[in-house]
């Protein structure tokens, strides 16, 4: 475990760099679009019927540090950061950004570990077993429906799963809980009123996910079972389970290990549009909405926030890599 | 008899039991299955079938992969299927009844019309429609379709209609079915300004299917060198690239699309603003390919092949190349078959968000933004025929992918 | 070898599982929130002739809030038939105390502003001629119009208990709009004549009641301002008693340092700006705490929950001794977007759903679901314009010769005439608004293609291209191109048909829908030939909006505005035709739009702007649903002229059951 740890060590260091570098790229991708919150605000402003006239523009942008230069305001951003933990104000919500963050995060965790573990609990076993029943009927099928879950958008199968649950029962899904339950302490009912509501992000967020992992998992197991020392254990009177677990089924896992870091950011930023369909209080439709408003402290710590939990997740992945498949070394190739 | 020749019928009778066809050019009947059992015998027959194992042998991977390929069936079938799609796509214009754009009046939200056989008092005819309009039901503000079944319209083959231009280049006015009169045939129904679906979404499928084409084409190089090479050459190389694949993976898409959609000049139509983006995120979409060829090539280049072939002096692209890409290959496929529909479905959410195709352009995207709506779904839910195009033409990406990657398995018999 | 059937018992499961819940889903717990209307004995009035709200009672009795009689001022605003909407548009019925109003908005004010936005005079809907003093008792215009007289309602109190007096305009005027440090500049409605570059209003305070406002030039409109519910009371009034503890030079320093600390702002200006909101941002979280003059107060900020609750000391009354508002308590439940919005209406989630919570292409969803959201619809005519085809006459003004510049700038307007002619509002109301908008209006009122032809002929398009389009007055190529906002639905389906009746008359033209943002960004760049956008054009006449001006909404002239507002430093010296178009909006402003001559520079107003088709209604009049839940009253009828009545009325709507 030594080199392990020395290499994890290694990458978490230089960690501190990319993040600098990561920060002010993000910022400066954030402040391409043209204008800035100052003209969302007054967009909004004119569409309700009221207006405001230049002085009042310049003295909002004052206001926001929005009339300095970018270099300016981004200088000012990381020194809040760094010395004091302050990631800003949200324009938009006029509450600290850790504030939102702090309601967000948790939830769209959540939701988002229960639906990747309900994903990787159905996909693996069913990638398993596509792999094995090669052209069976069940191969077949399974092969055919986790085509159809890849390629259905999610946005339409929740819209069209709610209209069709409207439909028949009479109760709309509007949210993560129904209006008498949205403010009210926690309760049986309440619990039950969310298991209503929650259930068809679970299901669209699960279905979209497991088609990926299945045919990937398929594809490399085949990859591995046709491999010579699979003959050989047979030959030397494994059972196939054991067979399976051995060898090809670590080495299998190799392609989604390589991203299963990649599951950290992704779990803590949700599924950014089945959210905004489903109108769910997570951190994808809050993403969205204030790269579009422009509200810029608040995209930044969220872009910085997955930027870092990319990096992590990098190490894990590699990590993980490296301990499920014994013929990864990272030491300097031979060949140099 | 003499013991060959009892082998001989021996055989002439096995033979005719598994049903062998007898050799071709030197008459039907029992001779010729003597002959043939004889020739199977001889050192000369052994021979022939020796050379034609031979030429199995030493055929190219390419034959084998192809051979083996065709004998999948589905995906065989799904290849067929998918090239038929490219070529509708391709001639749009011909295959879809009416322009994208044409509305006819009194048509909004029609439902598919229906192609009729028989008539109302059980008269057999060729194909026709009946005529038909849309109307505003006053107190449920939906349209309802009115069919009169007075009058019948021929539906035909290879009929006049909307001018355009095959390929861009030849002007022609002739669409694949019709009516020769005018009155529409909504295969798929009609949408709210009254134009014909099932066009929208054969022209749609040209952007849907071809434009990001490009996109995959140079992530998937990128990847793959890029990947490639740094899983091999391991040390500096590895940690400079992966670090920079660290970089690009944060890159926030949304704002970078949105700041994008702001850069591109005014002046370039839809669609080239659209093929201008995907180009630009394909050179920031290619590290997911890339880490894993990564891993890999790590995995592949302390097997002993690998050691041999470094110790025989070979270049490393040569090794790359010839040793440890087709270990990948069955990786590569599935990423292209998933890549392909990826960007397919990544359009449909990029118009989704508002970003992608506008109007007037159409793509299998925004037409399913125009769906994503409560009314349409409830009412008019023929217009989300194009989520069911979008499927099968996934699927079918992915069957082909299937086919492909069972057939290049080395392992297999 | 038999396998053991993992996935088959976790697909087990997993199935029934799924089986189990969607029962749950119609079973007895409901999503609908009843209302829970209070019992009391309306007899039971108070010495000047009151009904104490009970909503209130318990606080009364426990003495932490004065009774009816000590809150109200001396003289209460009487609400009654045709105070805040005409008899024809709405019957009135005192109503019942009790109810909670519930909004689903995707903003945390959402419309509310509107219903909380009391202004300082108040007229019957959006007119002016029927005024009445409502925040002021009295208030006098002098003759020339350059001086306003206001009295204040005595005994009128905040939202928390203290008086206002004038020294809340004083506060306001002389320590805030004046003050360089404060970060509050005066609002465009304060300057003479709406115009910055003139003076603003200069304050005289006579006593703690009395106050006087004087312009430098006749400022008639100003009549308007005072009853708007765009600028509303925060225009002249703020609880100086509240603001103070955060201005720079009453406030004790310690203290100011601390609240500057805890809102993380850098200087006594951001802080006030942050703590001094508007109607506008009446439901943010640095509104809770803050005195008002509106019908009801924010008490309480939840994540995605907003609720507000009957303020004890409004002053509007009905004629049975009612406090208004009826409606004890408001909530505001955020949604992400309008479709979220939408679901929530369909659901029955929302009391009253109007304005732009609201559109005409979900007129199916609306009616389909009444029953099971206990709703009905009813149409109203809007204050905004329909799309209209605005044409930028500043685009390429820097290009000597430049064909559009010809086109716009000729004095008969004949290329203006023909699109107006080529345009089809009857089509368009089909097409897209089940034919429900009204007639063809303004310039558009003619359609006929033939003569659009001659027209475009005349002007020297009489050539065409290989393709048959016209080439421009010049023989090269034209394209009209059009940009819009992809703001609301109904924006692409009118710019599509507009696209193809235009080329019935041989136009090359081209759409396109870009984003918001960069909307605004490309009008900056002056960038855009041609749009489509709406505007307030039905709150012109009695001058409520004002956002004909050439900068507003699809912008017409936005660099000739540029250039005025820059005293001519940036932007295009106004040519001599929009030069015409800033002195009859000058003068418009000073006279108040329901005398005489403020009508009849009205129609001035609006002969040039249509006459040099600055903006060209696609189709008729428009039409809004409102879809409102079923036993509620004091709701303005069917065919009422303003959609926003709906929601500026609140106050007065009461609930049956």
């Amino acid at each position: 475990m030594g080199p392990v740890l020395r290499y994890v060590g290694r990458r978490l260091l230089l960690m501190i760099p990319m993040l600098v570098l990561i920060s002010f790229l993000s910022f400066v991708i954030i402040q391409l679009p043209p204008g800035d919150y100052v003209d969302t605000y007054a967009r909004n402003l004119a569409s309700e019927g009221g207006s405001v006239n230049a002085d009042q523009l310049a003295a909002l942008r004052a206001q926001y540090g929005l009339d300095q230069p970018m270099l300016v305001q981004y200088l000012v951003w990381m020194k809040n950061i760094l010395f004091h933990w302050d990631f800003g104000t949200s324009f938009a919500y006029n509450q600290p950004v850790s504030e939102i963050l702090a309601e967000r995060v948790p939830r769209t965790m959540l939701i988002s570990l229960v639906s990747i573990a309900l994903t990787w609990a159905i996909a693996v076993p069913v990638g398993i077993y596509s792999a094995v029943r090669k052209y069976s009927v069940g191969d077949y099928v399974v092969t055919f429906l986790s085509f159809v879950g890849l390629a259905v958008p999610g946005f339409l199968v929740a819209l069209v799963l709610m209209l069709l649950v409207y439909d028949h029962t009479g109760f709309l899904i509007t949210g993560l809980f129904s209006p008498p339950y949205r403010e009210a302490p926690w309760s049986v009912d309440r619990v039950l009123d969310l298991l209503r509501n929650v259930w068809l992000p679970l299901v669209v967020l699960t279905v979209a996910g497991i088609g990926g992992i299945v045919r990937v998992l398929r594809a490399s197991l085949l990859d591995e079972l046709g491999k010579q020392y699979v003959v050989t254990a047979r030959a030397k009177g494994l059972t196939e389970g054991q067979v399976l677990r051995r060898y090809p089924l670590r080495l299998a896992m190799n392609p989604l290990l390589s991203t299963i870091g990649w599951m950290l950011p992704a779990t803590v930023g949700g599924e950014i549009v089945v959210s905004k369909v489903l109108n769910l209080p997570t951190t994808g439709p809050v993403l969205l909405e204030s790269i579009q408003s422009q509200d810029m402290y608040l995209t930044g710590a969220i872009v910085l926030l997955l930027s870092a939990l990319t990096i992590i997740g990098t190490v894990i992945s590699d990590v993980a890599l490296a301990v499920a498949d014994p013929r990864i070394r990272y030491e300097r190739s031979r060949a140099a | 008899m003499t013991d060959l020749e009892t082998a001989l019928d021996d055989d002439v009778r096995a033979d005719e039991r598994r049903r062998v066809p007898a050799p071709p050019g030197e008459g039907g009947g029992y001779t010729a299955r003597r002959r043939a059992a004889l020739l199977r015998r001889s050192v000369g027959g052994r021979r022939s079938r020796a050379a034609a194992r031979e030429d199995l042998y030493e055929a190219s991977q390419r034959t084998l992969v192809l051979r083996r390929f065709r004998r999948h069936r589905l995906a065989h079938l799904s290849l067929y299927l998918l090239v038929a799609m490219y070529v509708c796509a391709i001639l749009a214009e011909f295959v879809a009844p009416y322009d994208k754009l044409h509305s006819f009046e009194d048509q909004k939200y029609a439902a598919p019309t229906q192609i009729h056989v028989v008539d109302e008092d059980g008269g057999w005819h060729l194909p026709f429609v009946y005529s038909s309009r849309t109307e505003i039901d006053q107190d449920t503000f939906t349209y309802e379709t009115v069919v009169d079944t007075s009058v019948r319209h021929p539906v035909q083959l290879f009929v006049h209609g909307d001018e355009y231009e095959l390929l861009g280049l030849i002007p022609a006015d002739v669409h694949l079915f019709g009516t020769p009169d005018g009155q529409p045939v909504f295969l798929t129904g009609a949408d709210h300004l009254g134009r014909d679906s099932f066009s929208r979404i054969m022209v749609g499928s040209r952007i849907s299917l071809l434009v990001g084409f490009g996109g995959v084409v140079v992530s998937f190089v990128l990847g793959l060198l890029i990947g490639g090479l740094s899983g091999y050459l391991g040390g500096r190389v590895d940690a400079v690239s992966q670090r920079a694949i660290d970089l690009i993976i944060s890159i926030p898409l949304i704002p970078l699309w949105m700041a994008l959609s702001a850069a591109v000049p005014q002046t370039w139509s839809g669609v080239q603003t659209y093929l201008a983006i995907t180009l630009i995120l394909s050179l920031v979409g290619w590290t997911g390919l890339a880490r894993v060829v990564r891993g890999r090539i790590i995995a592949l280049r302390e097997e002993d092949y690998v050691t041999a072939a470094r110790v025989s002096a070979m270049r490393t692209p040569g090794i790359i190349g010839r040793h440890m890409l087709p270990a990948l290959t069955s990786y590569l496929i599935v990423h292209i078959t998933i890549a392909i529909p990826g960007m397919i479905l990544g359009e449909t959410t990029l118009s989704f968000l508002g970003l992608g195709i506008s109007a007037p352009d159409v793509s299998w995207g925004s037409l399913l933004q125009g769906a994503q709506d409560v009314t349409v779904v409830s009412n008019y839910p023929w217009l989300l025929a194009p989520a069911v195009v979008l499927v099968i033409a996934v699927i079918l990406f992915n069957f082909v992918g299937d086919g492909l990657r069972d057939a290049s398995d080395p392992y297999q018999n | 070898m038999h396998r053991t059937p993992q996935i088959t018992r976790r697909q087990f499961t997993l199935g029934s599982l799924a089986a189990f819940m969607l029962p749950l889903a119609g079973c007895s717990l409901s999503s609908e929130i009843p209302q829970d209307l209070p019992t009391y004995d309306e007899s039971e009035k108070s010495a000047r002739g009151f009904v104490e709200p009970p909503f209130l009672r318990e606080r009364v009795k426990a003495g932490t809030l004065p009774p009816i009689d000590e809150r109200l001022p001396e003289d209460c605003f009487v609400v009654g038939s045709g105070t805040l909407l005409q008899p024809r548009y709405a019957t009135w019925r005192d109503g019942r105390y009790g109810g909670t109003i519930r909004n689903t908005p995707t903003s945390p004010t959402g419309n509310l502003n509107l219903a909380t936005g009391s202004t300082i005079l108040r007229s019957p809907s959006q007119t002016t001629d029927q005024s009445m003093p409502n925040v002021v008792s009295a208030f006098e215009p002098s003759p020339d119009m350059r001086t306003f007289a206001f009295t204040l309602r005595k005994g009128l109190r905040w939202s928390d208990g203290e008086k206002v007096t004038t020294e809340d305009v004083r506060f306001l005027v002389e320590d805030l709009y004046q003050h360089p440090d404060s970060n509050t500049p005066f609002p465009t409605d304060l300057f003479t004549q709406r115009d910055t570059r003139l003076a603003p209003a200069t304050l005289r305070v006579i006593d703690e009641l009395r106050f006087e406002l004087e312009f430098a030039a006749p400022y008639g409109q100003f009549v308007a301002a005072l009853h708007s519910w765009i600028p509303t009371v925060s225009m002249l009034f703020v609880p100086a008693h509240h603001l103070k503890r955060y201005h720079g030079d009453y406030a004790d320093p310690a203290a100011l340092q601390q609240e500057l600390d805890a809102a993380g702002a850098s200087s006594w200006g951001e802080l006030m700006t942050m703590k001094n909101l508007p109607s506008w941002s009446s439901g943010e979280a640095d509104a809770l705490g803050l005195p008002v003059l509106n019908a009801w107060v924010l008490t309480e900020v939840k994540e995605t929950t907003r609720v507000f609750e009957r303020n004890p000391y409004f002053w509007h009354v009905d004629a049975s001794g009612h406090q208004l508002p009826y409606a004890d308590s408001v909530v505001n439940y955020l949604v992400v977007d309008d479709d979220a919005l939408l679901r929530a209406v369909m659901d029955g989630q929302v009391t009253v759903a109007a304005g732009d919570n609201v559109t005409l292409n979900n007129m199916a969803v609306y009616t389909q679901s009444g029953e099971h959201a206990d709703t009905r619809v009813f149409l109203t005519n809007s204050f905004n314009f329909p799309p209209l085809l605005f044409l930028n006459h500043d685009y390429r003004h820097d290009a000597p010769d430049d064909p559009w510049q010809q086109l716009v700038a000729d004095p008969d307007a004949r290329f203006g005439r023909a699109l107006s002619l080529a345009i089809d509002p009857e089509a368009i109301n089909r097409s897209v608004y089940f034919g429900l908008h009204g007639e063809p209006m303004l310039n558009s009122a003619e359609h006929d293609p033939e003569k659009a032809r001659t027209l475009l002929d005349q002007v020297g398009m009489d050539q065409v291209d290989d393709k048959g389009y016209r080439l421009g007055p010049d023989g090269a190529s034209f394209t009209f191109a059009i940009t819009f906002p992809t703001i609301a639905l109904d924006f692409a389906p009118v710019a599509e048909l507009v696209r193809s009746q235009l080329e019935d008359v041989g136009l090359r033209v081209t759409i396109k829908g870009v984003d918001d943002g960069l909307f605004g960004q490309l009008v900056s760049d002056n960038a855009v030939m041609a749009s489509i956008h709406w505007n307030d054009g039905a709150g012109w006449s009695t001058g409520i909006s004002n956002d004909y001006m050439p900068n507003e909404k699809g912008a017409w002239s936005p660099e000739t505005w540029a250039y005025v507002q820059s005293k001519g430093e940036q932007g295009r010296k106004p040519p001599p035709y929009v030069q015409e178009f800033y002195d009859i909006a000058s003068r418009r402003t000073e006279h108040p739009p329901a005398s005489p001559e403020g009508k009849a520079a009205y129609e001035r107003l609006m002969e040039w702007l249509t006459g040099h088709y600055a903006f060209i209604p696609t189709t008729g009049l428009r039409v809004k649903p409102n879809v409102v839940k079923n036993g509620v009253a004091n709701l303005p009828d069917a065919g009422a002229p303003f959609e926003l009545d709906t929601i500026l009325n609140l106050e007065g709507i009461w609930f049956e059951r």
